[in-house]
């Protein structure tokens, strides 16, 4: 037995925690884990609360070994093992000119993990989110059978697995298209904004012109400057042949255990972070490290925040509601919990994934040290809860850790369709995570 | 959540807290059908669900049939022990059949809860488990030996069961009030430092997020018991003497 966590450091799960190579130790693992507590597939650990680990079951990291390889370069048609990261499609598809065509804020997440979680990025008012470029995938299901599935074969099951965190089987491979860009640059245009409604003005006003747009809020000053920002907007770029990633330079040592981010250390950083940004829109040519993985450049960053470690808190407001998002950034501002880091990001089209989270609307990510008072935290977060599902929006679940279920059916209207396929495909609930058993999946 | 001894002040006081915030499976445990169905409609007029689970703490069938009904809806992550019988010392004195239901309830009946509890959250590998014990159980006293008595059982036991306990994911709380302003205590005159229910929920709740081993209901009682526990039987006499 183990004691893990998601990349927040809580809830902390004691696990069996297992390791399979290849789909017959996959299958073989499946089959044989006691089934009282079930058993959940496991990546690069990177969802922040309890999506990967199951308490006094069985946790299974996943690794298929294959090699990324073109089904049809021509078209970007890319096979890449579930256990694959990010970062290795981008290194195993530079050299033809291609990229990953939505890639969150770190590169250490499997092809798995992002099609469970259908993760989104800093495109996403562009190009969606990742399931809508998954041609087909390889599942293996509780019964022990691998099907592959696409939106003709079983769109059920695929809308199923698309954000369906894990819970309909073990993913092996998936088929992705991947998108011609110039070169491996990006150029950047970063700007700094006095307010949180000059933040939103400038990344509706980005969309047209930026494939990339995202925005580092403020949510530690109150007031008029409360979400001023640094607006950061970007586009594929030509490039000199450089190598599209370099290794990570340096890791917060496993001995470090105190937490040193709190009110004085995040107003500090702010303040630094706001005035480094220029004043005036300033462009230039960023690697894709410093453009799209800045957090990866420091290892184990999470380390800072001490044992007790933070929760990320991600919804979307849709844009019918736009005019409630100051009211609840205020909430956030000024409640006695310091939100240490917060991005504002508007998202376009919806997927079909039944459990997918983006959906037209104003998304706001932030990240809360966990305090001693943590029943006060959550009182708080239940009342935003309750505010965004007022108002239409969501939680995302690969972020969460504490959500109730009783807003579930709420927040996702096709929650009974993802519940169906999983009566369909695993009755028995061999696949069960900490999570699916909190929100009652 | 569970809650054994719902209707009891503090045990209401909690799982409204934790109803607050949405609290997915809540079972209050209370002795009778009709004080079940009460308290869940008054736990229930703020808008949450709640599961009244009937077990009566006088018969041991009925402590593992509750447990049983509040877990067959998943794992339970917090336990919160707060039956108790405080006992009129003077009509224990003159009927002592009296003690076993005092010392069944706080003690017995207690004791087998938590370790019902404690083999339930071993196979979830998570959870905590609050036991409520008293100052009196620090020291014998004139005025409440017999609830003292069944409250140092708990305290003993508590120990024990923290140490089966330790470096894993699984906690063992125990609460040491003072004297707390309640229905329970309203035929004791107060003593010093006395805390209302809302003071040791508060207290309470804090604490099991801190995954603090010992509470002291306030906490000035930490030292000043450290010091009563020093003295002399006599000493302590003397003093038990001047309190009255």
């Amino acid at each position: 037995m183990k004691t893990i966590s998601g990349w927040g450091g809580n809830p902390k799960s004691v696990t069996n925690l297992v390791t399979a190579d290849g789909p017959a130790q996959i299958a073989e693992a499946v089959a044989s884990a006691p089934t009282d507590r079930g058993l959940i597939a496991r990546g690069l650990g990177r969802s922040y609360g309890d999506a990967a680990q199951r308490a006094g079951g069985t946790t299974l990291v996943v690794r298929t070994g294959r090699e990324p390889t073109w089904v049809d370069q021509s078209k970007g048609l890319l096979r890449a093992s579930a256990s694959a990261s990010i970062g290795e499609l981008i290194r195993f598809s530079d050299p033809d000119g291609y990229f990953i065509p939505v890639t969150p804020g770190t590169r250490h997440v499997t092809v798995g993990g992002a099609i469970a979680a259908d993760i989104h990025g800093k495109d996403h008012h562009r190009a969606g989110s990742f399931g809508m470029h998954i041609e087909s995938l390889r599942l293996l299901l509780a019964g022990g059978e691998t099907v592959e599935v696409d939106r003709e074969s079983d769109r059920d099951l695929f809308n199923a697995t698309v954000g369906g965190m894990g819970l309909t089987g073990i993913i092996l491979e998936a088929d992705i298209r991947m998108i011609p860009v110039p070169g491996n640059r990006m150029l950047v245009d970063t700007f700094r904004t006095a307010d949180l409604d000059v933040t939103m003005t400038a990344l509706s006003a980005s969309e047209s012109t930026h494939r990339y747009s995202v925005a580092w809020v403020d949510l530690a000053t109150q007031g008029l400057s409360m979400g001023r920002g640094v607006v950061t907007n970007a586009n594929h770029t030509t490039s000199e042949g450089s190598a599209p990633l370099g290794e990570t330079e340096v890791s917060v040592p496993s001995m470090w255990c105190f937490g040193i981010v709190n009110r004085p250390t995040v107003a500090a950083f702010n303040e630094l972070w706001f005035r480094k940004a220029p004043g005036q829109s300033r462009r230039s040519a960023q690697s894709y490290d410093r453009f799209f993985y800045p957090l990866d450049m420091v290892g184990d960053w999470n380390r800072f925040y001490g044992r007790r470690g933070f929760l990320q808190y991600q919804f979307v407001l849709p844009f019918e509601a736009e005019a409630r998002l100051p009211e609840i950034s205020e909430l956030l501002a000024t409640s006695q919990f310091p939100v240490s880091f917060a991005v504002l990001k508007r998202f376009g089209e919806e997927n079909d994934g039944f459990l997918s989270f983006p959906t037209p609307g104003w998304t706001l990510a932030v990240d809360i040290p966990i305090s001693s008072s943590p029943h006060d935290l959550e009182n708080l977060l239940r009342s935003l809860d309750e505010m965004i599902v007022d108002n239409g929006g969501r939680i995302y679940l690969a972020k969460d850790s504490r959500l109730r279920g009783d807003l579930l059916s709420a927040m996702y209207p096709e929650l009974g369709s993802f519940l169906e396929v999983r009566e369909r495909v695993d009755p028995n609930r061999r696949f069960q995570s900490d999570l699916s058993v909190r929100l009652g999946l | 959540m569970l809650v054994v001894g719902g209707s009891s002040e503090i045990g209401a006081a909690l799982a409204r807290a934790w109803l607050r915030t949405g609290t997915r499976y809540f079972a209050v445990t209370e002795r009778s059908e009709g004080r079940a169905a009460e308290l869940v409609a008054d736990l229930e007029s703020g808008g949450a669900t709640v599961d009244a689970v009937v077990l009566d703490a006088l018969r041991p069938e009925s402590i593992a049939a509750g447990l049983e009904a509040a877990w067959k809806d998943g794992d339970v992550d917090v336990v919160v022990i707060a039956i108790g019988l405080l006992g009129v010392q003077r009509d224990v004195e003159a009927d002592p059949s009296l003690s076993w239901d005092v010392l069944t309830v706080n003690a017995t009946s207690t004791i087998q809860l938590a370790l019902d509890a404690a083999r339930r959250m071993e196979a979830q590998q998570h959870g905590t488990i609050v036991l409520l014990s008293s100052v009196a159980g620090q020291r014998g006293r004139r005025d409440n030996y017999v609830y003292g008595a069944s409250k140092a059982a708990v305290d003993t036991f508590g120990e024990g069961l923290q140490q089966r306990f330790a470096g894993t994911e699984i906690d063992v709380m125990l609460v040491r009030p003072g004297y707390v302003v309640s229905k329970m205590s309203s035929g004791v005159d107060p003593a010093p430092f006395a805390v209302t229910v809302e003071q040791s929920c508060e207290r309470i709740i804090r604490a099991i997020a801190q995954r603090k081993e010992v509470v002291w209901v306030p906490p000035v009682l930490a030292s000043l018991f450290f010091l009563f526990r020093l003295l002399p039987r006599k000493a302590w006499g003397s003093i038990v003497v001047r309190m009255r």
